[in-house]
């Protein structure tokens, strides 16, 4: 993983989901890191919107982070959702330089808002989705010390 | 570019209370990203960049863990300061548990005081002819500390304590490197008296430290407590009385305090003190300990710069803890803890026994029931206050014979002598039904001739027994007490035989020790007024009362188990009892197994109830259970529970009752 700082502003992150999952997320990633994140849009999506409506929404939030950065991340919450794929068929032209990560989780939020100064857009992609799946793992549990309350 | 070549390496310990979770990890990415450096941390086997919060958080890293911090690159010695800075520090977040050496001496809890730094010692030079004047001026903070270290340990109640370190610091007062060298040393380099004092320690605590001997190496703190001392004398610091008076109830922070800080902060009324410097056997942490004070020391300097005045912090001096500014939670459990230590502690009386003490500081006497006096040591043990009821029918049973007087009159003597100046209540014999002694021809029904009725049927055995009674009542502290005792005659007839027994013994007679009556027929709780002026106390037998209230032959293996005390009858009867002993104003005990279930101790306490004695072993669990108790809580209640018309009523009405 290189180090050095970037000479360019660091990407945006548009995040993406069902319902309010994406504002929740925030949400909770500020309570941990305790401040307010810039350059961070979460939009969250109903059944009830039509297509189009979705795609004015998206485009314009890409549309307000391009104007702070030349790099986007967009994490949507799964692959397959309407959502994702109208992210998806947007064409840019290359400005903003966007990149499309499918299933979010907080460690990877958490990953993408402190590495995002430091690494290009493709690496920092191609890394949450390791980190995604590293953060998650199982132990047996209920044998520590302390009693439960039945 | 970053060098490869350069790798710098730390270890610390995490501190804060939830460890390394994902805030901290976020602020060591932070700090790490300011570096141009590579620094990875690692748990054990698992390895993180410290750019990657998520690798930190899988690092799972407790409070306790120590983390390996290592960085290549230029600026890795700065990176690593400053992120070991950031770990130590407990990330800024105010919980903080840290460990350190504790004294084994209980808890302190309170604001934190911190001791002014005693690390800048002025140094200038200083002309030639005030090289006199300065050397005048290190002889008197010479004296001033002299002065100070005398009167330690005057006047305290642990002066033995405190006069070796005494000692010890006056010695130090007299040695060459404080009197002599540093004077030489203001004259030939023209130095100021601080400065030259300092030095000339600190050079003898070097060679000090070269030693490998222990005993030489601790010297160096007291060597370095007094040249602070001196220091401090010639400065002009804070008067000493102003600056201690802030001491008060706090809990002090120093780096390191010598045996003469600790005595004079104990005057000064702090609660107990923390080091960042210093090991178990500092003299510091020792005399704590000797004065009764809870320590903690050698918690590191990154700890103590992180902590600021009037931080609420709590010494768990058994644990070697620190905790600092704890959450509510774990500052009233450990509030709880000093509660009952401070109550036990307070409650030990000088006669040895320790008294019950209710929330509400009504004192309950505990007492032990024996039947031999190899259970007296035990009974002790666990601080009975007395004997309520030595069964003395033993020493009859099991023997073809019949104790005479002199035997009897040993046993009674071995019973009180053990027992020291503490009450113990001889019960007359009651032998007959459960307790039959093959010479003596009894019988062996409960409502039969027993007890009282057979000792009265046969006046020569019960005269034997009060004749020794009497004469060994001169060996300690007796009370006599008459079991079932059914009627006022009955009453009347005893005490014709206890004054012919007296008489029998001559003119030298002993005086007759208290008379007590057991109360457990029925119907004798209706003729306490009829036999009172022949009283001293009572004693209600709850076992006995239970079986004739109830109609219950206790020995019958078929029916023992319907006795209840919770009957509605039985409680109304102890209830009668214990309310005209009150009012009559005699002493009034429980015995009998009732006594060892809280729910009825607490009941009758209310009432008036302050003696109950039982089986030694179960004294503890009883006095444990009155400190929790509120009897006024309890006497709001105990009108419910003595109307409750039934048993099952009764019970669950006891079950219900708050206690505090």
């Amino acid at each position: 993983m290189s180090s050095f700082p970037l000479s360019a502003p660091a990407a945006g992150i548009l995040l993406l989901s069902h319902g309010a999952l994406a504002k929740s997320m925030l949400a909770s990633t500020e309570l941990i890191l305790g401040c307010t994140l810039e350059r961070t849009v979460p939009l969250g999506f109903s059944k009830k919107e039509n297509l189009s409506a979705t795609r004015d929404r998206v485009a314009r939030a890409l549309q307000k982070l391009a104007g702070e950065s030349s790099e986007v991340l967009i994490m949507c919450d799964t692959c397959g959702a309407t959502a994702s794929r109208l992210a998806s068929e947007l064409d840019t032209g290359g400005r903003p330089n966007v990149a499309c990560v499918y299933g979010m989780n907080l460690p990877m939020l958490l990953e993408a808002v402190s590495l995002r100064n430091i690494m290009r857009l493709e690496e920092l992609a191609e890394h949450l989705c390791i980190v995604g799946r590293k953060g998650v793992f199982w132990k047996p549990a209920g044998r520590g010390t302390k009693r439960a309350l039945l | 570019m970053s060098n490869p070549l350069i790798v710098s390496r730390r270890q610390t310990v995490v501190v804060n209370e939830h460890g390394l979770h994902a805030r901290p990890s976020a602020a060591i990415a932070a700090e790490a990203a300011k570096h141009n450096c590579t620094v990875t941390i690692s748990n054990g086997s698992r390895d993180a960049s410290a750019l990657s919060i998520s690798a930190m958080l899988m690092l799972e890293a407790h409070r306790g863990t120590m983390l390996a911090l290592r960085s290549e690159g230029t600026g890795s010695e700065d990176a690593l300061d400053a992120i070991s800075a950031i770990i130590g520090g407990g990330f800024g977040e105010k919980h903080l548990e840290i460990s350190g050496s504790g004294n084994n001496c209980g808890l302190a809890m309170g604001p934190a005081h911190m001791q002014p730094k005693s690390r800048n010692i002025p140094c200038y030079k200083i002309a030639k002819e005030s090289a006199a004047a300065e050397k005048r001026r290190l002889s008197a903070a010479i004296r001033k500390v002299r002065a100070e270290f005398e009167k330690l340990g005057e006047g305290e109640s642990s002066e033995a304590e405190i006069m070796p370190f005494r000692t010890l610091l006056l010695t130090i007062l007299r040695d060459d490197h404080i009197t002599r060298l540093p004077k030489e040393m203001i004259s030939e380099e023209l130095v100021n008296a601080e400065w030259a004092v300092s030095t000339s320690i600190n050079q003898l605590v070097k060679q000090f430290e070269k030693n490998t001997d222990d005993l030489l190496r601790t010297r160096c703190d007291e060597y370095m407590q007094v040249m602070i001392r001196i220091v401090r004398a010639l400065g002009k610091s804070p008067r000493r009385g102003k600056r201690l008076s802030t001491v008060r109830n706090k809990v002090v922070l120093a780096d390191n305090l010598g045996p003469a800080d600790v005595v004079e902060l104990h005057r000064a009324g702090y609660r107990g003190f923390v080091t960042a410097s210093g090991g178990i056997n500092s003299h510091a942490a020792i005399l704590a300990k000797g004065l009764g004070i809870p320590a903690l020391v050698g918690i590191g300097d990154d700890i103590l710069q992180r902590i600021v005045e009037n931080d609420y912090l709590i010494i768990d001096s058994d644990n070697s803890l620190l905790l600092v500014n704890p959450e509510r939670a774990k500052r009233m459990q450990y509030q709880n803890r000093v509660k009952t230590k401070t109550r036990s502690r307070c409650l030990r009386s000088t006669h040895g026994g320790t008294r019950a003490l209710t929330r509400d500081g009504e004192r309950i006497t505990l007492m032990a029931n024996i039947d031999f006096p190899d259970e007296i040591p035990h009974a002790l043990e666990v601080g009975a206050e007395g004997i309520g009821l030595f069964r003395t029918e033993y020493l009859y049973l099991d023997r073809s014979d019949d104790p005479d007087e002199d035997e009897q009159y040993q046993h009674y003597r071995k019973v009180l002598t053990m027992m020291g100046n503490l009450p113990v209540t001889f019960r007359t014999m009651d032998l007959g039904y459960d307790k039959v002694s093959r010479k003596l021809s009894m019988s062996g029904s409960p409502l039969g001739l027993r007890a009282l009725r057979y000792c009265l049927s046969k006046p020569y055995i019960f005269k034997r027994q009060l004749r020794a009674l009497l004469r060994s009542s001169v060996h300690g502290n007796m009370q006599i007490m008459l079991p079932m005792v059914s009627a006022v005659h009955e009453l009347e007839q005893v005490l014709a035989l206890l004054a012919e027994a007296h008489r029998e013994l001559g003119p030298n007679a002993p005086e007759m020790p208290p008379l007590g009556a057991m109360i457990e027929i029925p119907g004798s709780v209706f003729i306490m007024r009829g036999m009172d002026k022949h009283l001293n106390f009572y004693s209600i037998g709850t076992n006995d009362l239970i079986q004739y209230t109830l109609a219950l032959d206790r020995s019958d293996a078929n029916i023992s188990h319907l006795a209840d005390v919770c009957h509605p009858g039985v409680l109304a009867l102890i209830g009668s009892i214990v309310k005209q002993a009150v009012e009559l104003g005699k002493p009034v005990t429980m015995c009998g197994e009732a006594a060892t279930d809280l729910r009825i101790a607490r009941l009758f306490a209310s009432m008036g109830l302050r003696s109950l004695s039982m089986i030694a072993s179960r004294i503890p669990a009883v006095r444990e259970g009155l400190h929790e108790t509120s009897l006024i809580k309890i006497s709001k209640q105990a009108g419910k529970v003595m109307s409750a018309r039934t048993t099952g009523e009764v019970c669950s009405v006891l079950g219900a009752m708050r206690i505090n």
